[in-house]
């Protein structure tokens, strides 16, 4: 079976990810870029829902199995390549010309919480699972444009308390302070996503156009200040 | 009757939409901007509230009759004219040295939730009437400082499901969400409050003109910098 698979739902494309806690590595996100674009330019899918194979984790962030022993061995290029392969892979999320609902089927932890923000709509499960930002005590710093991406969908009292504390905050709580649309049990999650998604039925040139406004200014810092801090190759404070 | 009246009671002055859709064409952009002048003028003025005259409507938004009519006749320069004449419209709600605050009466939709977003404040009445962007499904997108003015008015994570779903919300829900300040009763209630709230100022106008230059500093920038890029070729809809 592959990484990553999707199916149609009437117009509500779904993209499972199916890599364990899928973890971004280079083969993980090139694999996920090519369903982004079979979706986009082989079907007529008007919303996109992602979700995860694995029972208990949506996603898990950075592969740190497969990055540590480039940063322990200092080879930059391959720490700056894969940077900005993640930065792609974000971006292209933010800009995605359709709808794009996450259903938080588990933890979504670090590059994995953030992977969460830059979809226009998040649903997650109340029964088990945390959303979290663990940076701080694993001295990784998020880039500029990540924090403009977590400040998009995360209102500024409550990521500043995830983005200092690195505390781990329930579906419930993410549902109470407007992280996400809506948290229930998992086995009324997808049902309700998918009718959400299926139910906005928008079109996609518009919503594109949209998008690229609405999200301008994290693009920017994306394209022009990030480079910056990728350049150093480092990821560690 | 004048397409856009206004009147002083006390420090407080009342602009009057006085359509039954308050729909936006280049007559309505210029009797607002001529009330916003000769309010500013009047040096006891120390509030405003936009009210309309119509029982169901605050405003629909865009005379859609008018522009589609210069598009078929090819009147460009009249629809760039008018855009600009209705960002100095949100400018000037935006700037004006005194407190602007939106009664909203009934529906207000596209345009409409623009100018009420332009406002530092907003009251709605809670027995009829909607707030919609229904942009989205009409395929015109915002102008780049509209999105920005939208932010100032509506916590994120509510601009996102409204830009991209288009939805109408009455005002519990946006009393609920902070994009109005109250939800009232009904019409009467509505003014009595928002004009009692409105008197409840009385500033200095040149703190309030900085500290209102300064907080929305970045939305005339936009305005100035980024809307000319959508509007000199005409770029409004996808």
């Amino acid at each position: 079976m592959s990484m990553l698979e999707y199916s149609l739902d009437g117009k509500v494309a779904i993209l499972t990810m199916n890599s364990g806690e899928n973890r971004f590595n280079p083969a993980f996100l090139d694999e996920f870029m090519k369903v982004l674009d079979e979706i986009e330019h082989s079907t007529d899918a008007n919303a996109l829902v992602v979700k995860s194979a694995h029972d208990k984790i949506f996603c898990n962030g950075i592969d740190l199995d497969w990055l540590m022993p480039f940063v322990q061995a200092d080879d930059r290029s391959v720490v700056r390549d894969f940077c900005y392969q993640v930065n792609a892979f974000l971006r292209r999320l933010l800009l995605y010309p359709m709808p794009t609902v996450a259903a938080i089927t588990g933890h979504a932890f670090a590059g994995g919480a953030i992977m969460c923000c830059c979809f226009d709509f998040r649903f997650m499960r109340s029964d088990r699972g945390f959303f979290c930002f663990p940076e701080v005590n694993i001295g990784i710093p998020f880039w500029p444009g990540m924090v403009a991406m977590v400040k998009k969908a995360i209102p500024g009292y409550k990521l500043e308390e995830m983005y200092y504390l690195g505390n781990r905050v329930t579906g419930a709580q993410c549902q109470e302070h407007h992280i996400v649309t809506e948290a229930c049990p998992m086995d009324e999650l997808m049902d309700k996503t998918l009718a959400f998604a299926g139910s906005l039925d928008k079109n996609r040139t518009f919503y594109g156009a949209q998008k690229e406004r609405m999200n301008a200014d994290i693009i920017r810092i994306i394209d022009e200040v990030d480079p910056a801090v990728l350049d150093t190759g480092k990821i560690s404070a | 009757m004048a397409l856009v009246e206004w009147k002083k009671d006390g420090t407080v002055a009342i602009i009057t939409m006085n359509t039954e859709e308050n729909r936006h064409n280049p007559d309505f952009a210029k009797g607002m901007l001529d009330a916003f002048d000769a309010i500013e003028q009047d040096q006891e003025i120390k509030s405003v509230v936009i009210a309309s005259s119509s029982e169901k409507n605050w405003s629909l938004g865009i005379d859609l009759a008018w522009i589609t009519g210069a598009m078929t006749n090819q009147e460009l320069d009249s629809i760039r004219g008018f855009m600009y004449d209705m960002n100095s419209v949100f400018r000037k709600a935006l700037t004006l040295p005194m407190p602007v605050i939106a009664a909203m009466n009934g529906h207000t939709f596209g345009n409409g939730s623009i100018l009420a977003c332009s406002c530092d404040y907003r009251f709605m009445k809670a027995d009829r009437g909607y707030f919609c962007f229904p942009e989205v499904d009409i395929n015109i997108p915002f102008l780049p400082s509209m999105l920005a003015t939208m932010k100032k008015s509506i916590p994120y994570y509510k601009v996102e499901e409204l830009v991209f779903s288009g939805r109408r919300i009455g005002a519990k829900e946006m009393e609920e969400h902070h994009i109005i300040v109250k939800a009232c009763d009904n019409a009467d209630a509505l003014m009595e409050e928002a004009v009692a709230f409105a008197r409840t100022y009385t500033k200095g106008r040149t703190i309030f003109a900085q500290h209102k230059l300064r907080l929305h500093k970045h939305i005339v920038e936009i305005m100035e910098k980024e809307d000319p890029e959508f509007i000199e070729p005409l770029n409004l809809m996808v």
